[in-house]
């Protein structure tokens, strides 16, 4: 997409890319552009920095700051060659510069280069999503644990806010809270949805999906944050969890927080073996883990104290919903 | 809201547009020398308007600062 208020430079800009073989749509003021990013979903953005109403760098940080913009590359076009307009363009965010006047082997090569490495990013979030999908197909098998994930989700972002983590942690977070059984994926229909107690060698098994998770997710340099939730969400303090057995501060927190979520909502919502507890029974049994030495009472205290004051996201059916 | 430590440094709108036109042109006969054979007349001629337009460019700091 090219952005520009003189004609002349879009006509010029997209009889370049035409020659390309690139797609080229057009926008001439800056909330156009925005309209049309949205609408369009281009694979770059070829942005004038001087438009009639919002300027480039205003529009390039807008694209930015949006999560589902973010990735689109921005390469910012001025006339001018100065530093101090580079320096303020790049802390817009924008991913090059072209000054103009136009070299055309220049954008030829800046823009195939920048849609290469859009065209990898897309690859990425393909598989990224792949994984998602994979973890949900858990709660299709399983009708039981339907919401499980969106709930585990929505309370553990909303604990690690309240403890006051910071936005990557509450993000590693989120997509731990669909992810952190994705390894169940490797586990037998046998296993996984028997109604009973499982045999010792069930239990073996059932503990695997710790690692096969982790795994799972390794292949991804954009889920790294999310791997040591999905690997030691089973750890206890005193090191009797699973698969490391790890102790103390060696489990990561955001591994900690995801097992206290996922206590909580095993215990209060139902399954076909059990009913669903009240909230203060969940309490109990968590008050109860944190004095058998498996889990940090700072934690727990602070997640009894969100979820009893209303504090914590509703869903229908769970001890969170009344 | 901090005051923006970098903030871009102006150019005269004037300078801007007249930049911006002659940027054009430039482009348009890239293009152009880049399609028509170097043997076909035309060619020369699209090169001198060309080089017409970048020594207009070139003239352009010289504008600039006889305008402060």
């Amino acid at each position: 997409m090219v952005v520009d208020d003189v004609r002349g430079n879009i006509q010029l800009a997209t009889a370049l890319l035409e020659r390309e073989g690139y797609t080229v749509t057009a926008a001439s003021t800056g909330r156009d552009a925005l309209d049309a990013v949205a609408r369009d979903q281009p694979d770059l953005i070829l942005l004038d920095v001087m438009l009639p109403d919002l300027d480039g760098f205003e529009i390039c940080r807008r694209l930015k700051a949006d999560a589902a913009t973010r990735l689109l590359p921005v390469v910012l076009l001025t006339a001018r060659s100065d530093t101090a307009a580079r320096i303020h363009g790049i802390e817009a965010g924008a991913d090059d510069f072209i000054t103009k006047p136009f070299n055309p082997p220049e954008i030829r090569a800046r823009v195939r280069s920048l849609i290469r490495i859009k065209r990898y990013t897309d690859d990425l979030e393909t598989a990224e999503s792949v994984i998602v999908s994979l973890a949900l197909t858990i709660e299709a098998r399983d009708p039981s644990i339907d919401g499980h994930c969106q709930r585990l989700a929505a309370y553990a972002a909303a604990l690690g806010a309240h403890i006051g983590l910071g936005e990557e942690d509450l993000a590693a977070l989120e997509r731990g809270g669909y992810l952190h059984d994705v390894g169940k994926v490797g586990l037998p229909d046998a296993v996984l949805l028997k109604p009973g107690p499982l045999t010792r060698d069930e239990y073996e098994h059932m503990k695997t999906h710790t690692l096969i998770g982790d795994r799972l997710c390794g292949e991804l340099r954009s889920l790294r944050r999310v791997r040591p939730v999905v690997r030691g969400h089973h750890e206890r303090l005193d090191g009797s969890g699973y698969p490391d057995g790890l102790r103390g501060d060696a489990i990561p927190l955001l591994a900690q927080i995801m097992g206290i979520v996922d206590v909580f909502d095993a215990l209060t919502t139902s399954r076909p073996y059990k009913r669903a507890l009240p909230a203060e029974c969940a309490y109990e049994a968590l008050l109860d883990e944190v004095s058998r030495g498996w889990r940090r009472r700072d934690l727990v205290d602070a997640f009894i104290g969100l979820t009893a004051s209303n504090l914590m996201p509703r869903f229908p059916g769970s001890a969170c919903s009344s | 809201m901090a005051a923006d430590p970098h903030p871009p440094t102006e150019e005269s709108p004037l300078l801007h547009q007249f930049k911006n036109h002659l940027a054009i042109v430039v482009g348009f006969c890239d293009l152009l020398l880049h399609e028509i054979a170097d043997a076909d007349p035309k060619h020369a001629d699209v090169a001198e308007m060309r080089k017409a337009a970048e020594a207009a460019m070139a003239l352009l700091p010289e504008l600039s600062r006889r305008l402060r």
